[in-house]
C-alpha cells in the first residue's frame, strides 16, 4: 500500500494541489489577523466536489503552510502572523533588526521543517498503534476518552476553568439539537423544520472560528499598512550549516516533542505549544541572557514547536476522531461532507485515505521548506495585500462554504449567529475550542454513554465492568481538580512572594 | 454587570431547554436507562453549576473586567456586520452573482474609506468591474466546473 500511496502523492495533479495549498497556507499564515484555520475554511467549498484524496492533500497543505507562514511577519515586522508565532517575535525581530533578517527567516524555516517532519513521523508511528488499540474499545471506553478530552479542553486555559465549562456546555447543548441518538426523538427543534437534522458542523466551525476572526480583524483596518521590502532576503542564509544544525539539534528535538504533545492534547494548539517550548528552551539554555535579544534557540523553540503541533493534532483525529485544534476540526468537517467517518475504524475501512494522510504529512513538510526558500521574496510582497480586500472575500467564502455543503440558506444563518457568539465568547475569555469540541463530541459521547448504560445496566456497573473506561472517567474528573489545586498553590506562592517583597522593602 | 446579564441569559436558555426535556418522548424499550432527556439535563446541570461558580468567584474577587459586547454593535463592526447580514438575507432572493457583487463592492468601498478617508471614483469603478467579473467567474467555476449549486435568486 505504501508504494501506491506515495505514487498517488507524487502524481503531478497531487503535487500541484500540494504546492498551491502550501502557497495559500503560507499566505494566510503570513497575513496578520488571518490563520491556517481561515485558509482551510476558505478552501473548503472547493473540496466538496473533489475526490477525497486530492481534497485531503489540499487541506493538509493549507494547514501546514499556515502554521509556517506566521513566522514571516513575526520576524520582519514584530507582528505575529498567527497566534502560534507570537513567541517567534521575541527573538526573530531583534535578530532581523541586527541586520540578519535572512538568517532569522532561515532558522525559522529550518526549525519548522524539523518540527513538521518530527511530528509527521510521530503521526506515522503512533497513529496506527493508537488506532489498533482503540479498535478493542467498547462504548464505555469511547465515552471515557471523549469525556477526558472534553475535560482537558475545558480546563486548559488556566484561571478560566469555569468559563471553559460554560463554553463546553454551550457546545454540548448545540449538539443535542435535532434528533437524539439511539431512539431518534426530536429535541430542541423550536418548530423549525431545518433544525430537524441539527446544526451542521461546517456552519458552527466556520462561524465560530473564521467569521469571528474576521469580525476581530476589522480592528487592523487603518493601522495595518505594511511596509516591508522583499529584497532583504538572501537565499544562501536560509540554509543552516552543519555546525548550526549540530548546535541546535537538542533544542529542535525538545521543542518538537513539546509541540507534538501540545498538538495531541485537544485545545492546547500552536500558541500554547510554542510558548511552552520557548520557556523550556530558555530554562535549558546555556545562554539564557540571549533570549529576547535575537537568540537562535528562541526562534527554533517557537517554530519547531508550532509546526510540530500539526502532526500531533492529527494523531487523535485519525485514531480516535477527536480533532486537536480548530483547523483539524474544519478538516474533519470537510471530510464528513465527503462521506468519510473519522474515528478508530478509519484505518480498517479507509486505509488508503489514512496512509495518504500519514505519508503526505512528511512530503508536505519537505515541499513546504523548498517553497519557503524559493518563494520567500514573493510571500513578503504578498503580505501587503490590504485588509479591505481580504476581509470581505473571506466572508464571501465562509458563506459559500456553509451554503454549498447542503444547499441550505439555514446553514448560513447558523454560521452568522455562531460568528457573533464566537466573537463575544472569545473576547470574554470563553474557550472556543471547548465549544467546538463539545459540539463535535457531544453526539458521539451521548451515543456511547447510552449504549454503555444499555449494555451494563447502570453507570456504576459500567465503571466496574470496563476498567479502561473507568480510568478515563476518573482521569477526566481528576484533571480539572488537579488544575484547580495547582492554581491555588500558585496563587498562594504569589501572595507569599508579594508579602516577602513588601517585608524586604520595609 | 454585562457579564452577569450574559450569565442570566444563559441560565434562562438552560431553563427553557430543561422544560423542553420534560416533553421528550421516552421509548423505554430502546433505552430503559437514560432516555433522550438525561444527557441534555446533565449538560444543563453543568452549565448551571459553572455559572453559579462564576457568580461565587465574582462575589469573592473584587476585580471586575468589562464584558465585551457593545463593540460588536458600534463603528466598523456594526456597519460590516450589517452589510454581511443584508448580504445573507438577500442571497437567495437576488441570487449569488448580484448579492455577492453588491456585498463585495460596498464592503471594500467602505473598508477602503475607513483606511484612507476617501473614495477615489476611478479606482472604485475599476475595482467594481473587476469584482463583478471575478464573481461571475467564481460562479461559473462552482456551477459549471465543480457542479456545486449556488443560490440563483427568486426574483431573477
Amino acid at each position: 500500500m505504501a508504494v501506491e500511496v506515495i505514487q498517488n502523492i507524487l502524481q503531478p495533479s497531487s503535487l500541484l494541489l500540494i504546492i498551491s495549498g502550501i502557497c495559500l497556507g503560507i499566505l494566510f499564515g503570513a497575513i496578520p489577523g488571518l490563520s491556517s484555520t481561515t485558509g482551510v475554511a476558505l478552501l473548503m467549498p472547493f473540496t466538496y466536489t473533489m475526490d477525497t484524496i486530492p481534497a485531503l492533500l489540499l487541506m493538509l497543505s493549507v494547514y501546514f503552510g499556515g502554521m509556517s507562514g506566521g513566522l514571516i511577519p513575526a520576524i520582519l515586522l514584530k507582528i505575529p502572523g498567527t497566534p502560534a508565532s507570537v513567541a517567534t517575535t521575541f527573538d526573530g525581530y531583534p535578530m532581523a533588526q541586527k541586520g540578519r533578517p535572512s538568517k532569522a527567516l532561515g532558522i525559522g524555516i529550518s526549525a519548522s521543517l524539523f518540527g513538521g517532519i518530527f511530528s509527521a513521523l510521530a503521526l506515522l508511528l503512533f497513529s496506527p498503534l493508537l488506532s489498533q488499540f482503540a479498535l478493542s474499545f467498547g462504548p464505555f471506553e469511547y465515552f471515557g476518552i471523549s469525556f477526558f478530552a472534553l475535560m482537558v479542553v475545558s480546563t486548559i486555559s488556566e484561571g478560566k476553568m469555569l468559563k471553559g465549562f460554560v463554553a463546553l456546555s454551550i457546545g454540548l447543548l448545540m449538539s443535542c439539537v435535532g434528533t437524539s441518538p439511539i431512539d431518534g426523538v426530536k429535541r430542541f427543534q423550536m418548530g423549525i423544520p431545518a433544525m430537524s437534522g441539527g446544526f451542521q458542523l461546517m456552519s458552527v466551525v466556520i462561524g465560530v472560528f473564521a467569521l469571528a476572526e474576521m469580525l476581530n480583524s476589522v480592528k487592523l483596518i487603518g493601522s495595518s499598512r505594511i511596509h516591508v521590502d522583499g529584497n532583504v532576503v538572501r537565499k544562501n542564509d536560509f540554509f543552516l550549516t552543519a555546525a548550526e544544525w549540530k548546535k541546535n539539534l537538542g533544542t529542535m528535538f525538545r521543542s518538537s516533542v513539546i509541540g507534538t504533545i501540545a498538538g495531541v492534547l485537544p485545545g492546547l494548539g500552536g500558541a500554547a505549544g510554542s510558548m511552552l517550548s520557548y520557556m523550556q528552551a530558555k530554562k535549558a539554555s546555556k545562554r539564557p541572557e540571549e533570549f529576547g535579544n535575537g537568540s537562535e534557540e528562541g526562534i527554533i523553540a517557537s517554530e519547531a514547536a508550532n509546526n510540530a503541533v500539526t502532526g500531533g493534532a492529527l494523531i487523535p483525529l485519525l485514531s480516535l476522531g477527536i480533532p486537536g485544534d480548530a483547523a483539524t476540526a474544519l478538516v474533519m468537517g470537510a471530510l464528513t461532507v465527503q462521506g468519510i467517518q473519522i474515528g478508530p475504524g478509519l484505518f480498517r475501512t479507509n486505509g488508503e485515505f489514512v496512509y495518504t494522510t500519514l505519508y503526505a504529512s512528511v512530503f508536505i513538510n519537505l515541499i513546504l521548506f523548498f517553497i519557503a526558500v524559493i518563494a520567500m521574496k514573493i510571500f513578503i510582497n504578498i503580505i501587503k495585500i490590504p485588509k479591505y480586500y481580504l476581509i470581505p472575500i473571506v466572508i464571501v467564502f465562509c458563506v459559500i462554504g456553509c451554503y454549498t455543503a447542503n444547499s441550505r440558506i439555514f446553514d448560513v444563518y447558523v454560521m452568522l449567529i455562531c460568528g457573533y457568539i464566537g466573537y463575544i465568547l472569545d473576547k470574554n475569555g470563553y474557550s472556543l475550542t471547548a465549544l467546538v469540541l463539545g459540539f463535535i463530541l457531544g453526539t458521539t459521547s451521548e451515543q456511547y454513554l447510552r449504549r454503555a448504560l444499555i449494555y451494563f445496566g447502570s453507570f456504576g456497573n459500567a465503571m466496574r465492568g470496563s476498567l479502561l473506561g473507568a480510568a478515563f472517567v476518573v482521569l477526566g474528573v481528576a484533571y480539572p481538580l488537579a488544575a484547580l489545586i495547582r492554581q491555588r498553590l500558585k496563587q498562594k506562592q504569589q501572595i507569599r512572594a508579594g508579602n516577602d517583597g513588601r517585608r524586604d522593602e520595609n | 454587570m454585562g457579564e452577569m446579564l450574559f450569565w442570566l441569559l444563559l441560565l434562562a436558555v438552560g431553563g427553557i431547554l430543561f422544560l423542553q426535556t420534560l416533553d421528550f418522548k421516552v421509548i423505554a424499550m430502546m433505552d430503559p436507562v437514560m432516555g433522550p432527556a438525561r444527557f441534555p439535563r446533565i449538560v444543563i446541570g453543568l452549565l448551571a453549576f459553572s455559572i453559579l461558580g462564576l457568580f461565587v468567584v465574582r462575589l469573592i474577587k473584587k476585580e471586575r473586567t468589562a464584558f465585551v459586547f457593545g463593540e460588536l454593535f458600534t463603528g466598523i463592526r456594526l456597519r460590516l456586520g450589517a452589510l454581511t447580514v443584508c448580504y445573507i438575507l438577500i442571497l437567495e432572493k437576488i441570487g449569488f452573482v448580484i448579492a455577492t457583487s453588491l456585498f463585495l463592492i460596498l464592503a471594500t468601498m467602505y473598508l477602503y474609506f475607513v483606511e484612507y478617508g476617501s473614495i477615489p471614483v476611478k479606482r472604485t469603478l475599476i475595482r467594481s468591474v473587476v469584482i463583478v467579473g471575478s464573481v461571475v467567474l467564481l460562479q461559473m467555476v462552482f456551477t459549471k466546473v465543480m457542479g456545486v449549486m449556488l443560490p440563483l435568486g427568486t426574483y431573477f
